[in-house]
């Protein structure tokens, strides 16, 4: 109430506390009330119409900012969007260092394939694979880095990770996805006449890496600098069409899940030791029944036979493990 | 009878009240979030620079947002201006709406309306 009416209010309770109240002040002070009974009135309105205004302009605010949302994700990495969305401007400032698995990708002879097709036909063959390949990297939890001309760049475990292993996991998963959707992509492009095949090599690394938002003030790319992913490019060069090959960090991550076929061990460009490498196995399916992983308090078995070089080294130790088993068990009954 | 400068925040506007020039500038945005803190500061300042005889007061209003609580704390900063110029000050108020913004012209007109005594003008605030 404001101090008008107070007062008004005051000198009318006082003039109708009296026995027998002025009658013209009595009107005259109903009157100052009816009148700024009308003026608080037409001011509620005003208010209720202004509040409307106010939450329409917030509505079409908040439309406005899901289509830049919307947007922000096509050119930014959904993972960095929706850091950024949850957490402000802290997001934005410095960098981390931080383990991650770094994907690398990139397409057997691009040059040659570049030449063979109209450059309307490799626009319309670079949307699909990007399209195709940036979904999977979406559905697996991956941030998309970069697209370097036709390679890609992907990491696991920034901003957010869900623990080396399972980021490790993700990234060789994403990967065999990737091969695997990349075939189905084959025979689509071929019966759109689009002839050239299109091969990928893949390499992924897993280290330390300085990760965070790199560039200029008024800039910036939110990405991964440092050895682990170099090795990962260079991993990737020294890939099969068509398959996939990691280090001995990553393998060691995801060893307990995945088949892979240890491959040759190399020293890379601008690294002293040599690198074991290992080559994921396309097939990870087949492998389900040929494969024995367990472990438990004082055992852990891991058995992949279809990899298994050694067969009888693996059946001495099995059996003597077995013998010991029994032997104890035999004690203890 | 003091001046009162105040500066913006991101959910206050800039206030100066200079009592010598007997003028009265609010620039920005309002929202705050104690509003009634923040109008009785200015409400105070005014009503002892009217108190002390000042006889004329130019204000400018330049708010591109204010939200419901301190559009209602502008109709009572109106209701003591015109109050100011019912005893006799010379009162005047230009206030610069966006010419796009289309309710808060509207709000200005309205209360304009009510204002009876000091003289009130609507006017376009250049939006950049």
């Amino acid at each position: 109430m404001s101090n008008k009416i107070e007062l008004i209010v005051a000198r009318l309770e006082a003039l109708l506390s009296s026995e027998t109240p002025d009658p013209d002040s009595l009107r005259e002070t109903a009157e100052a009330l009816l009148s700024q009974f009308q003026r608080q009135s037409r001011q509620l309105d005003r208010l209720v119409k202004l509040s409307d205004a106010n939450a329409e302009k917030l509505t079409k605010s908040n439309t406005a900012l899901s289509s830049l949302t919307r947007n922000l994700a096509r050119f930014v990495p959904e993972t960095v969007v929706d850091a950024l969305m949850k957490s402000g401007d802290e997001q934005l400032a410095g960098t981390q260092r931080r383990q991650l698995t770094v994907f690398f990708s990139d397409i057997v002879d691009f040059t040659g394939m570049t030449e063979k097709l109209e450059p309307e036909q490799l626009a319309r063959l670079m949307m699909d694979y990007f399209s195709e390949m940036n979904r999977l990297c979406a559905r697996w939890g991956g941030t998309l880095d970069q697209f370097i001309g036709d390679a890609i760049v992907i990491f696991f475990g920034a901003p957010k990770s869900k623990g080396a292993q399972t980021d490790a996991c993700n990234a060789v998963g994403m990967a065999l996805e990737m091969q695997e959707r990349l075939k189905a992509l084959r025979v689509k492009w071929a019966g759109e006449g689009l002839s050239p095949p299109l091969h990928v090599r893949m390499g992924l690394s897993t280290g330390y890496a300085t990760v965070g938002n790199f560039g200029s003030d008024s800039r910036l790319h939110y990405t991964a600098i440092g050895n682990t992913v170099n090795a990962a490019a260079r991993i990737q060069g020294l890939a099969n069409a068509d398959s996939i090959l990691i280090d001995a960090d990553t393998q060691a991550l995801v060893q307990d899940s995945t088949s892979c076929r240890r491959g040759d061990s190399v020293t890379l460009r601008g690294r002293q030791h040599p690198v074991q490498l290992y080559e994921v196995s396309a097939d990870q399916t087949a492998r389900s029944q040929e494969f024995v992983v367990g472990s438990g308090d004082g055992f852990r078995l891991f058995l992949d036979s279809a990899i298994l070089s050694d067969k009888q080294a693996a059946l001495s130790l099995l059996r003597e493990a077995v013998r010991q088993l029994e032997e104890q068990d035999d004690q203890a009954s | 009878m003091n001046d009162l400068h105040l500066e913006a925040t991101s959910r206050t506007p800039a206030v100066a009240l200079d009592t010598g020039a007997g003028t009265l500038m609010m620039t920005g945005e309002s929202y705050p979030e104690d509003v009634t803190g923040f109008f009785a500061t200015l409400t105070g300042a005014l009503s002892s620079f009217f108190d002390s005889g000042a006889e004329s007061l130019n204000t400018e209003i330049r708010l591109t947002y204010f939200n419901s609580s301190s559009a209602r704390a502008l109709m009572e900063l109106l209701e003591l201006l015109d109050d100011a110029a019912a005893k006799g000050a010379k009162v005047n108020v230009s206030w610069y709406c966006d010419p796009d913004d289309d309710i808060t012209r509207e709000f200005a007109e309205d209360i304009a309306a009510d204002v009876s005594n000091a003289s009130v003008t609507i006017l376009d605030l250049d939006v950049e």
